[in-house]
């Protein structure tokens, strides 16, 4: 089972030196996990554009889907995988 | 063309890019592309489009002007799999095409004597065609063949590619070509082939876990394809990434796979855009490709925008190059990039084929074709001059020492060869154009033209420093245009010959309706977008709009209302949708358009681009309507993200303009090499049965510089032959125009009167009004005034000066002393091509060759760009060689520019004043024989039928009704008697129609009539065919007259037996008298109709061949039927009118003529007598017209029984009017008469329709099926 979040709710992320993901932080608890898959989607520029880097992400209590908006810069949990 | 030159160390090459050639799939064209290309610093670039080479030319052209090494090469999509695929992972099943349910082995058999199928006869009418294409939309790439893409090494490569191409093309329908792996192997020379995106086969082997399977693909194609010297393989497995979720794990597996193999690896991108912004255009091309908006083609479209042109670095920064990757990837990636350079360096193009461009024409033995040529022009000489001047004498030296330096003698055989030919069939043929402008063409048949006595331009047609090939352009009777083009099929054999095609492109009007489709505005708003542009050019939609004021809503359409409409979207985030395209389209409404806008503006549907030039807007100057801002030309750049819908939609219009869409067959150009044809270009059906075009254009063929020639069909030769035809048949004498004298002052005398109706190219409305002011009476005048009615020269202000010059109300001005020569023979006025080429000579400095380049990139569409540049150049050159001043040189250009856009040059205007002034001749002296060539030659001209039959009866030619028993399938000639003797009894009219008394028509004088026609010929009247009955096509025609041939009809029954014509052709029939002959009232047939057509299907049920079926008992009427009153003359005018949009006895305004005299409106014929100043007239609109060049000015062309008058409606008085005006027919006008010189006109004020004010004073009602006729604005013969 998945949960998929409603509004997908704002996270902070923590990045390495390089750049990639090492953990993030939701409802105030930091998750360290390890990138198992990312993409890239650019969809709905006619509306309201929607520029996402997916990454799905694996940590020792979760699995879950977090993107980053390529039009703000901010970071989202969208799912999680129960 | 030569080829460039080698890199020396080799830089990445994309090996995988689509123009957009790939139709309606790429979304940049290879300018963009090779631009785009050098600015991320590629050392070469390959477009592979789908399934054909329809860029390459460009492509190659475009890259090697901007040193950029081109590949040519191609993606094909394959219906088999390289190795067994019985799991159908690489071809996926499909459900079956869409159409085969409807063929005509699937028309249901016929039940118990009553066709299952209320009309199953009717499935295959003619017309009706089968569909051809496979309609794919919907149909992602996943669900098709798998792709694979090949280059070409070298030439033979490139000769490869072509028999592919062509082969595929040739063995599939038109648009989908069948590629199958063993053509792939009879056509590997110099190819290589590239594993192809992730719908190649070895891609989805691997997605679907059949590595083995893959594996297996990949060496049989590894045993395909020669290996490249050095890079060890023929074939290159491709690594992408576009970061997807897949794209790690796809590129790790194909470099294992390649590893495992031996086989080379390169990086492509699977390019489909120059720019990362342009994915919003490739997207919605998707969605036009496959009929969908943009919101309901996610799952067909790419899902981000990484399809892009990328740099070497770019590429190797991508997740394959990351540290954390497995490094046997990582260095497959980098062997990768570099071996795409490699391979770059190591392919080349080498498109020169003027070796090949002639078609090797047979000469006798000894001869050379330049002696040859020689010969035959001695021979013309002596038929066409008497005497040979020394004049002749060097022109002819001239040019065939011209003709000698570039090569062109064949092609000059090879023109007269097939001008010999439709000379001895009897088919009309002359050349056209520049052509005009060569004595050898002239001696060898080949134009009509005297090049000396008109003063023409050899250089103009030929020059050394051409870079182009000259064109001969061939007009032909269009109804026998096939059997020359067959004659050439057959001459140079079907390997050597082709048809050029024509790239179809999106224009303003399809691009507005495509794209706004796709983006899903609501239809009826699209549609009436769509209708009221006046512009071609989609890059203009916005400006058109701007200036319409209809659309001034959604220009300020408030974004935020649009945004909060989009913040519905962002919940479902990611490729979620919400909202189906309902609720889409109402909402876009919503944001776009308050509702009471779109209901108060009443339905714009007649915002039609003129053909006709001028207008009477420029010859009586008034205020513009708005001043409009200086429009927006060139798409902006970057993202359409910030727009409101309305203007990102005007804006994905701009950037579409230009675009390719389809191909279809040029109007007549044909190829005609020596090598075999696939070896040079790559064929494809067309559309028509049997044909075969080549995937070029025009312009490309004009690159490869090779030879084409131009078969047009012009219908007015058609027309003029089938007059001269009946003119032999009815009158026995044989009418020879080409020793017609062009100086009959008759029939200048109706030109000067502007009796013109039917009349090759001086027909118009504009021509019209301008006929009566330059007054021309030699044929030298009437050549000014075809080349002046034009758009070109209205634009550039040449008309209305040449007007007043020409009637000496203004002196002959130039706009600096060295135009004088130049221009002295047209008064001071630009109106030749010529005169452009000899401008940009003598004033502005071009050399011959520069000035012929000059006034060909301004003739073309292309124009925009290249224009800016010749025109700083043209400036600079006035200035400095001939000391114009800075806003004469401005003014210069301008017109020189308006001009050369549309221009005609002098021998085109020559050649087609002549036919202008035969066709004159035989509607002077055989106007019955003209009007049936007219007549059975429609579509043509400017008028509908009506106007020329009601033209030819104030001419007093007596036309007869549509009469089955008497009426061939065509218009015919009838003998009626000389005038005054009687008419034969049953013609259909009771009297001759007597002649007009106007000063606009003209007939011969008598005693002058028998010296140019024959005594006989005013004995003939017309009769109307069959033809224009609706659902009497050809076929049926023919039928037709063989039964009439056995004998009367004698009764409805027999008709319906004979004929088996179908009950509503037979109830048109009835309806418009054309079975009155059989003596009963049509009341009455038409009520025995259903009966006896219900017996007859019986007959027809059983097989019985129509023979047969008479001697079946249905002679008579099953049941008597009741008295019935006669049909009133409104209600017989009605129906006349409703079905042939035309009577023959009476035209429809006679009916009104009482209520008129007592509305006080007078006949148009006697307008002339009228005081300028207010007058009412009534009429039937037969044209409206919009021209673009008028600015909102309207006009219409009215006809009364008595003649036809010019309308006009100033564009407020059009906006005030416009509802009367296109929803009535019959018009009550009231204005200003305006009379210059001889031209009236009316300038509207008040319009009422007729048939309401006439009631008001005891008149008829309207007859019903009265429509307005013509739609002159709808044409666009300019």
């Amino acid at each position: 089972m998945t949960r998929l979040l409603g509004e997908p709710p704002l996270v902070t992320v923590e990045l390495d030196d390089a750049g990639r993901l090492v953990a993030f932080a939701w409802n105030g608890r930091r998750e360290p996990v390890e990138v198992c898959n990312r993409w890239r989607i650019e969809e709905a520029w006619w509306r309201r554009p929607i520029v996402r880097d997916y990454y799905k992400v694996a940590g020792a209590r979760l699995l879950a889907l977090l993107y980053r908006d390529g039009v703000d810069g901010t970071w989202h949990l969208e799912r999680l995988y129960d | 063309m030569s080829q460039s030159q080698p890199v020396p160390a080799p830089t990445y090459a994309e090996l995988h890019c689509h123009s957009h050639f790939s139709f309606l799939d790429g979304a940049s064209s290879a300018e963009d592309l090779v631009a785009r290309a050098l600015e991320l610093g590629l050392s070469t670039l390959a477009v592979t489009d789908h399934g054909g080479l329809y860029g390459a030319v460009r492509f190659v052209a475009a890259a090697e002007a901007m040193g950029l090494r081109p590949i040519v090469g191609l993606e094909v999509e394959l219906l088999d799999a390289a190795v067994a695929d019985p799991h159908r992972l690489v071809v996926p099943r499909r459900r079956p095409a869409r159409h085969d349910a409807v063929s005509a082995e699937a028309a249901p058999a016929a039940l118990d004597g009553r066709p299952a199928r209320p009309h199953a006869d009717r499935l295959r009418l003619p017309g009706h065609r089968e569909p051809v294409r496979e309609d794919l939309r919907g149909i992602g790439d996943a669900a098709r063949g798998p792709h694979l893409v090949l280059l070409a090494r070298d030439a033979t490569g490139y000769r490869s590619l072509c028999r592919l191409v062509s082969a595929a093309h040739l063995a599939g329908t038109k648009g989908v070509p069948r590629y199958t792996h063993a053509l792939l192997e009879r056509h590997a020379d110099g190819l290589v082939a590239l594993s192809g995106c992730r719908h190649s086969e070895i891609a989805r082997r691997l997605l679907a876990g059949d590595r083995a399977g893959a594996a297996a693909a990949a060496r049989h194609h590894a045993a395909t394809y020669a290996p490249v010297p050095g890079l060890g393989a023929g074939v290159f497995l491709e690594l992408q990434h576009h970061l997807l979720a897949d794209d790690d794990w796809l590129v790790a597996e194909t470099a294992r796979l390649a590893a495992e193999l031996g086989l080379p690896v390169v990086v492509t991108n699977d390019v489909h855009y120059a720019r990362r912004d342009d994915h919003e255009l490739a997207d919605v091309l998707v969605a036009i490709r496959h009929g969908r908006t943009l919101d309901e083609s996610a799952h067909l479209r790419r899902p981000n925008a990484e399809y892009h042109l990328k740099s070497a670095a770019e590429l190797a920064a991508l997740p394959p190059a990351e540290p954390e990757t497995d490094p046997a990837v990582r260095r497959a990636w980098a062997e990768g990039l570099r071996t795409a350079g490699e391979l770059g360096s190591r392919c080349s193009v080498d498109l020169g084929f003027e070796q090949y461009r002639f078609p090797g024409f047979a000469l006798p033995q000894g001869e050379t074709p330049l002696g040859y040529l020689a010969e035959r022009c001695e021979e013309g000489v002596r038929v066409r001059y008497h005497p040979v001047t020394p004049r002749v004498r060097s022109q002819l030296a001239h040019e065939l020492d011209v003709i000698e330096r570039t090569g062109l003698a064949e092609f000059f055989l090879v023109c007269a060869d097939l001008m010999r030919f439709a000379k001895a069939r009897g088919i009309p043929a002359q050349g056209r154009g520049s052509a005009g402008d060569s004595i050898v063409a002239y001696v060898l048949g080949i134009t009509r033209v005297d090049p000396i006595r008109h003063n023409l331009l050899f250089e103009r047609f030929l020059n050394e420093g051409r870079t182009a090939y000259p064109d001969i352009d061939i007009d032909i009777a269009s109804s026998r245009r096939e059997e020359v083009i067959r004659y050439v099929y057959e001459r140079y054999g079907a390997e050597h010959t082709g048809m050029v095609c024509n790239v179809v492109t999106y224009r303003a009007r399809s691009a507005v309706r495509e794209v706004g489709n796709a983006l899903g505005f609501p239809r009826p708003l699209v549609d009436r977008v769509a209708k009221a542009l006046e512009t071609y050019d989609a890059v203009l939609v916005r400006r058109d709009l701007e200036a319409d004021g209809g659309f001034a809503e959604f220009f300020r359409a408030p974004q935020g209302e649009v945004r909060a409409n989009a913040r519905l979207d962002h919940r479902s985030g990611g490729s979620q949708r919400t909202g189906g395209p309902a609720a889409r389209a109402g909402a876009l409404t919503d944001a776009l358009a308050p509702r009471s806008t779109l209901r108060r503006t009443p339905a714009d549907d007649e915002g039609g681009p003129g053909d006709t030039p001028a207008s009477v807007a420029r010859l009586h100057p008034q205020p513009r309507a708005v001043p409009l801002a200086e429009p927006r030309t060139a798409p902006r750049a970057g993202s359409t993200a910030g727009l409101s819908p309305w203007e990102r939609w005007l804006e994905l219009c701009a950037r579409i303009d230009g675009f390719p869409r389809h191909l279809s067959i040029h109007v007549g150009g044909m190829l005609v090499t020596a090598a075999p044809l696939v070896d040079i270009a790559p064929l494809e059906r067309a559309t028509m049965p049997g044909r075969v075009v080549v995937q070029y254009d025009k312009r490309d063929v004009e690159t490869l510089k090779l030879i084409k020639l131009d078969l047009l069909g012009l219908r007015m030769l058609s027309a003029i032959d089938d007059a001269l035809r009946a003119i032999t048949a009815d009158c026995g004498v044989c009418v020879d125009l080409d020793r017609l004298p062009e100086d009959l002052p008759e029939v200048f005398a109706m030109i000067v009167a502007a009796d013109t109706v039917g009349v090759f190219q001086i027909e118009s409305r504009a021509q019209m009004q301008t006929l009566p002011k330059s007054r021309p009476a030699t044929l030298d005048d009437l050549v000014v005034e075809v080349a002046i009615i034009r758009p070109g020269p209205i634009q550039g202000n040449a008309v209305h000066p040449y007007l007043r010059r020409r009637q000496g109300i203004e002196p002959v001005r130039y706009l600096h002393s060295s135009l004088e020569p130049i221009l002295r023979e047209t008064l001071g006025v630009i109106l030749y091509q010529e005169q452009v080429m000899e401008i940009a000579i003598a004033v502005a400095g071009f050399s011959p060759a520069e000035s012929d380049g000059f006034r060909r990139a301004m003739g073309t569409w292309r124009s925009d760009r290249e224009m800016a540049k010749l025109h700083d150049r043209f400036v600079a050159g006035c200035l400095g060689r001939s000391g114009l001043a800075g806003a004469d040189a401005e003014e210069l250009y301008r017109q020189v520019a308006a001009f050369a856009s549309f221009g005609f040059n002098k021998s085109h205007a020559a050649a087609f004043a002549r036919t202008a002034y035969e066709s004159a001749f035989l509607k002077l002296y055989y106007p019955a024989q003209f009007l049936i060539g007219l007549v059975n030659n429609q579509p043509m001209g400017f008028y509908p039928v009506e106007v020329l039959v009601n033209d030819a009866k104030r001419h007093g030619v007596a036309v007869l009704p549509v009469d089955l028993q008497r009426s061939a399938y065509r218009t015919t000639t009838e003998w009626l008697g000389l005038p005054g003797e009687p008419l034969p009894d049953g013609c259909g009219i009771a009297q001759r129609p007597p002649i007009v008394r106007s000063a606009a028509c003209v007939v011969p004088d008598p005693a002058l009539r028998g010296q140019w026609a024959a005594e006989s010929a005013q004995g003939y009247g017309v009769r109307l065919g069959l033809h224009l009955v609706r659902g009497i096509g050809e076929e049926l025609g023919a039928r037709l007259d063989a039964e009439r041939e056995r004998g009367p009809y004698r009764s409805l029954a027999d008709v319906v037996a004979r004929t088996w014509l179908s009950a509503e052709v037979i109830e048109r029939l009835i309806r418009v008298g054309g079975l009155d002959s059989l003596g009963r009232p049509r009341r009455e047939l038409l009520w025995q109709l259903r009966e006896v057509a219900g017996s007859t299907g019986r007959a027809r049920q059983a097989d019985t061949p129509a023979a047969t079926a008479t001697q079946l008992d249905l002679r008579l009427p099953p049941t008597e039927a009741p008295e019935l009153p006669p049909p009133s003359e409104l209600e017989r005018l009605a129906d006349s009118y409703a079905i042939l949009s035309l009577d023959a006895r009476r035209q429809v305004v006679e009916l009104f003529r009482p209520a008129l005299e007592r509305l006080g409106a007078w006949p148009i014929s006697r307008l002339s007598e009228h005081p300028p100043g207010r007058i009412r007239i009534g009429g039937l609109v037969v044209t409206r017209q919009h021209p673009m060049t008028a600015r909102g000015t309207v006009f219409l062309a009215l006809e009364d029984e008595t003649g036809m008058a010019n309308v006009t409606l100033w564009p407020n008085t059009w906006a005030r009017l416009r509802t009367v005006v296109r929803r009535h027919a019959l018009l009550l006008v009231e204005g200003q008469l305006q009379r210059e010189g001889a031209v009236v006109n009316l300038v509207a004020q008040r319009v009422w329709p007729l048939p309401d004010e006439a009631r008001s004073v005891g008149g008829p009602d309207q007859p019903e099926g009265v429509r307005q006729l013509g739609y002159a604005g709808t044409r666009r013969s300019g």
